[in-house]
């Protein structure tokens, strides 16, 4: 077994309460994913992930569990990739954990791990939980959030609302904006969407980062085109459903509010992230 | 008490009745209606059984089979599901029964039993009868296939939205992330190779215990199954797995209090109408025929 591998097998206990290790561990790479997760390894490869490691847990009579472990390359992966799906309840394992269903996600560095059991029992929960903790522990550099988070304004940067990504197949995912990848979205940008509001009331902001001032107009063009024509010279426009849409590009970044209820509330949000920026820069 | 949806009383009260409903109705079978779908309309049935899973919560196959030979009967009009085989088989066919292995909720072996054995009674000896999820571009009996049979669980899925009958051919391809783009958007261009074009000629989705929500890499926890104890079966992949789609996001509904959509959205079912002109996605053209119970039924 390569180094790598064998890296992320010496996370994973060989048993815990019971659930000892089964059968061989299986490796899989963005070319191999599909073997194993079908369509779904579509998420993960959309996050750069480099190697997983699937190991099966079976103890006598109980549903088996299945651990998950990614190496994600960055610690930003890692993180973008715990947040494609945000629902649970906080398990205070890893830099950031999630645990639903039977299911418990954390990242810690660049690896971010699910720990799936498929029937959940109080038995089969304790032991995930259990799994999980000793790989947090044996992951042993921590890493950074993405530096884009830090142009989230404090008032939309709600738990468990902020979602980290670079394609426009996980931006609709979140939030749809339309069928055409109207912000050239792709693995060179790094986007951030932030949630607030209520079920049936939600307003989204979106921040983009281009690797370059040239891709960063490009995409604007692009988007106000398909999306705000005829837009105030603010970057304002209402929508058919009276909500508004607001957007300006600075630098190399572009800034959207999507379903705000008002004009002033969408550029005040701008603004918001606009400050930030200027201050990114100082 | 348990609500039913159509009885034969019911039937020959207040339906068209033909003189091969009358003698449907004296066989035992329950005719669903004229022996065609309306014109320009596809027909799809959805048949409920709520007593086809057992205590063990395994499914009874004489159930299964009975709901599939109800099914067939109403589908093609026919008062004998045997002859509603004949119209789709014949004893010099090749059939490949196009089953899916998904360990967590597969087709399962009642439904896939219950297909073969009314291939076989079609007159198809067994050498000439497949039955595979994967490996079909190397098994000459899918590769010679003259009749394709498709059924598959209906379950969410974390990239197509929806795991559907039209995705269920997608091992015709030699490489199936070809067909990823756009969260799966064209899957059915898959329809028109000539691996598959014309030769499926069954549609089942599994509506045993469907999955109605995906977490996690594995795209799988029990909580979000429920047993709706269903079959839906049409000639018409996209109409079936309208059906079957609404169901999935009306239970989404009853389940999280709130409209809830797939994520991501199963759109390559709507357009594989609109730009593959595979079928009809569109209630208004779908004739649907419920039969059995309609406790829990959910559309």
């Amino acid at each position: 077994m390569d180094k790598t591998k064998a890296a992320l097998a010496g996370l994973l206990p060989a048993e815990v309460q019971g659930w000892k290790a089964a059968g061989e561990d299986r490796f899989f790479d963005p070319q191999t994913i599909f073997d194993y997760l079908d369509g779904g390894g579509e998420v993960y490869r959309s996050y750069n992930f480099q190697l997983l490691l699937s190991r099966r847990y079976e103890k006598p009579d109980r549903p088996a569990l299945i651990a998950d472990v990614f190496d994600m390359g960055t610690p930003a992966d890692a993180f973008g990739v715990f947040t494609h799906d945000l629902d649970g309840e906080p398990a205070g394992i890893g830099q950031g954990s999630l645990y639903k269903a039977g299911l418990l996600s954390f990242w810690k560095g660049r690896t971010f791990v699910a720990l799936t059991a498929g029937e959940e029992t109080e038995e089969s929960r304790r032991a995930v939980l259990e799994i999980g903790r000793r790989a947090a522990e044996a992951i042993k550099e921590a890493g950074s959030e993405p530096s884009l988070l830090k142009l989230v304004p404090e008032a939309w940067a709600l738990p468990q609302r902020v979602h980290y990504f670079h394609t426009h197949p996980i931006l609709n995912y979140h939030y749809f904006v339309a069928a055409d990848n109207v912000l050239d979205l792709n693995e060179k940008t790094e986007a951030v969407l932030a949630v607030a509001g209520v079920k049936g009331a939600k307003s989204y902001l979106l921040i983009v980062k281009y690797p370059d001032d040239g891709s960063t107009s490009a995409a604007f063009r692009h988007f106000a085109g398909a999306i705000i024509p005829g837009a105030s010279g603010d970057g304002s426009k209402q929508m058919t459903d009276k909500t508004w849409t607001a957007g300006r590009r600075q630098g190399s970044h572009v800034i959207i509010v999507f379903k705000s209820v008002s004009r002033e509330s969408a550029l005040a949000s701008l603004g918001d992230v606009e400050r930030l920026l200027e201050i990114k820069r100082k | 008490m348990k609500k039913r949806t159509l009885t034969r009383r019911d039937f020959l009260k207040t339906a068209a009745v033909t003189p091969l409903a009358g003698s449907l109705a004296l066989s035992g079978f329950k005719a669903a209606g004229p022996a065609a779908a309306a014109p320009g309309k596809s027909r799809v049935i959805l048949i409920r059984r709520l007593d086809v899973i057992g205590a063990d919560k395994k499914q009874k196959p004489e159930v299964v089979q009975q709901m599939l030979d109800e099914a067939m009967a109403a589908l093609f009009g026919e008062k004998n599901p045997a002859d509603a085989w004949k119209r789709i088989v014949k004893p010099a066919d090749t059939v490949g029964i196009k089953t899916n292995v998904w360990n967590y909720l597969p087709t399962g072996p009642a439904v896939e039993a219950a297909l073969k054995a009314r291939v076989l009674g079609a007159g198809v000896p067994e050498e000439r009868i497949g039955l595979a999820d994967r490996g079909v571009l190397s098994n000459p009996l899918f590769t010679k296939a003259t009749v394709l049979l498709n059924a598959r669980p209906a379950r969410t899925h974390a990239w197509s939205g929806m795991g559907s009958c039209i995705k269920n051919m997608i091992q015709f391809v030699p490489q199936p992330s070809a067909y990823h783009g756009d969260t799966c958007a064209d899957l059915a261009a898959i329809w028109s190779l000539p691996a598959v074009k014309d030769r499926v000629k069954l549609n089942v989705q599994v509506m045993m215990t469907p999955l109605f929500h995906s977490i996690g890499p594995q795209n799988f926890s029990e909580q979000y199954t429920w047993p709706y104890k269903g079959l839906i079966v049409g000639q018409d992949p996209v109409a079936v797995d309208a059906v079957a789609l609404r169901i999935l996001e009306a239970k989404r509904r009853e389940f999280f209090g709130e409209d809830k959509p797939l994520q991501p959205p199963a759109h390559h079912i709507a357009y594989a109408d609109t730009r593959h002109h595979l079928g009809h996605s569109d209630p208004a053209m779908i004739e649907l025929l419920k039969l059995g119970d309609s406790d829990g039924i959910l559309i």
